[in-house]
């Protein structure tokens, strides 16, 4: 039996008169890589920004792991297991590459004020873990060899990989990938795609924005594809790649009648 | 092994800190030494909230007001010892800045500054108009020096004099350095500087940042109070204008100046803009124009401060990549 990590039901966002988000339902089982498509203004950074409780949803509900996390502020979402990236690359640029993955570990989330001024060995043991974690976390996106470096000096691709690694690092179950593609040179999108399907390895589950169409449909298990706001088909991606409504939501109506 | 060298010159510099009052006995510079130590308290305090978590607070001249105030009040007032006075006004300071620090920190960008400059030109009014309470436009009069208070083998130790007035204030600087510096270099402190570079991405990585930034205001007013509630009982008078923004800013021109988000830079701005104020004294008010254009030439040359502009040519002697 597939157990369901996160269920999205009957959700409705509304900006003043504009619906950007309207009745999505969909379900992303554990252990799947999952994505979300749709032209520009589709409402899909909306959905991750809902899902994230960085905006509150209109209507319906979002369920994680079987708890309501609709309604829930952003810290506590991440805390329940629910890592995410920024459509623009948001990283913490004027710190290290180690210094960003440490600010993510639990232990950094977790350590009290008080215990931070007078206490000693909890202080010092939660600082070596969150160390140790940072760096094989570093290892694992590949940035063992950059360290050291300020995250405002690395390549894009790396700030990318830097970013992924940031949502990797509280441990969470599912993770939320908004374009991780987007803007990353032709040589250095495989590092990132293999690094997604190593992600999923480890036992993740991923939930991915993106615009390169040959990637998704390699890399996905199942694709929900929106337009206006509308969910427009949710199913496997060679299912979904030849559907009329998504062609035509892409390419118009013309093309959609002449397929 | 640098740590070692690092702790051999800090104790050694320590040592001549505490040598100093038996070296230089002109009373005049004995007592700059001592408002060095109270500016380096509330420099500390500014460069908290502001170096570390970010958030530019305008009001911490009229945290260190409702400090000085407060302890004033609870000794004259009350009747109340220093020794018991000063936790206390450091307290309400720090329960003025929890009440106020909760709405004011909601807000972000500019308006966090904005808010709290309103809060403290507030404030101060209250202070300079309540004429029952904090005696009005014509302020305090007449506070305390500390008790003498007995230590064993060292017999009882006054604090009539500038010299023991120097040695108590260096105490409360040396607390407020640990315990500042120990908050900022543990993971707490990674959170605040997580609060500074992007609040939404702390949120993300699972940080309740409205909680630490509470907390850490709230820490912030606390020293702000203590270096409030020392600058009463050394001075024993207070008027209105010491809670007023004005105080603010020279308290954000000091850790701007020797250099924002460090520990040592509020230290050296706050020992040097006294002193330059002091040898500026003959301007009167002009002093104000020449602290102006000292404050733009280093936005626009050291925007770390001194002690930025010293690692920054450090760095490109040395070959580094100028972090």
């Amino acid at each position: 039996m597939e157990e369901i990590l996160l269920e999205v039901k009957k959700l409705t966002k509304y900006f003043g008169g504009l619906k950007a988000i309207d009745d999505v339902s969909f379900r992303i089982k554990r252990g799947e890589i999952f994505s979300i498509i749709g032209p520009n203004g589709a409402g899909k950074t909306t959905l991750f920004n809902m899902i994230t409780g960085f905006l509150t949803p209109t209507e319906g509900e979002i369920f994680f792991q079987g708890h309501k996390i609709s309604g829930l502020k952003p810290y506590q979402i991440a805390r329940l297991g629910v890592g995410r990236t920024f459509q623009l690359t948001t990283l913490f640029m004027s710190n290290t590459v180690l210094e960003n993955l440490i600010i993510g570990q639990r232990e950094t989330r977790q350590l009290g004020v008080f215990q931070s001024i007078f206490g000693v060995r909890k202080r010092e043991k939660s600082r070596q873990e969150a160390e140790a974690r940072a760096h094989a976390i570093a290892e694992f996106v590949g940035l063992g060899n950059q360290k050291n470096t300020p995250a405002a000096l690395l390549p894009h691709g790396a700030q990318k990989q830097l970013s992924i690694g940031l949502a990797l690092s509280g441990d969470p179950e599912l993770i939320l990938l908004d374009e991780p593609l987007g803007g990353v040179d032709m040589d250095e999108i495989d590092a990132i795609i293999e690094l997604i399907k190593k992600i999923r390895e480890s036992g993740k589950t991923i939930c991915l924005i993106e615009h390169k169409m040959r990637v998704v449909m390699n890399i996905s298990d199942r694709i929900l594809a929106l337009s206006y706001g509308k969910k427009l088909i949710e199913d496997l991606p060679e299912v979904v790649a030849s559907n009329e409504d998504v062609i035509a939501s892409y390419l118009g109506d013309r093309y959609a009648a002449c397929g | 092994m640098r740590e070692k060298k690092k702790i051999i010159y800090l104790a050694l510099l320590f040592f001549i800190i505490l040598l100093i009052p038996q070296v230089i006995k002109d009373e005049y510079y004995l007592h700059i030494f001592v408002m060095s130590g109270i500016w380096i308290i509330s420099a500390l305090s500014l460069n908290l909230i502001l170096g570390y978590a970010g958030q530019l607070n305008l009001a911490q001249g009229t945290f260190f007001g409702i400090g000085a105030y407060a302890t004033g009040l609870l000794m004259q007032k009350m009747g109340l010892s220093f020794w018991l006075a000063l936790p206390l006004g450091c307290l309400f300071t720090a329960a003025i800045g929890f009440i106020t620090g909760l709405p004011t920190l909601r807000t972000r960008g500019h308006y966090f500054p904005i808010a709290t400059m309103c809060l403290g030109i507030a404030i101060y009014y209250v202070i300079a108009r309540w004429d029952d309470v904090t005696g009005g436009a014509r302020g305090l009069f007449g506070l305390p020096r500390p008790d003498p208070i007995a230590l064993p083998w060292l017999g009882t130790i006054s604090f009539e004099s500038t010299v023991s007035c120097y040695y108590l204030v260096l105490f409360f600087v040396v607390v407020t350095i640990v315990v500042i510096q120990r908050l900022i270099s543990s993971l707490a402190g990674k959170r605040l500087i997580a609060i500074r570079g992007n609040e939404d991405l702390a949120q993300a990585l699972g940080i309740n940042t409205m909680r630490d930034k509470v907390i850490c205001f709230t820490i912030s007013t606390f020293f702000a109070g203590l270096a409030g509630g020392l600058f009463a009982s050394y001075m024993s008078s207070l008027m209105a204008e010491n809670a007023h923004f004005v105080t603010s800013f020279e308290m954000l021109l000091n850790v701007m100046i020797g250099g924002v988000g460090t520990i040592i830079g509020p230290i050296i701005g706050a020992i040097f803009l006294p002193l330059l104020s002091e040898e500026l004294h003959f301007l009167g008010g002009w002093r104000l124009v020449v602290y102006g254009i000292i404050l733009i030439l280093t936005i626009r040359f050291l925007p770390f401060g001194i002690v930025g502009g010293i690692r920054l040519a450090m760095a490109k002697r040395t070959g580094g990549k100028g972090f």
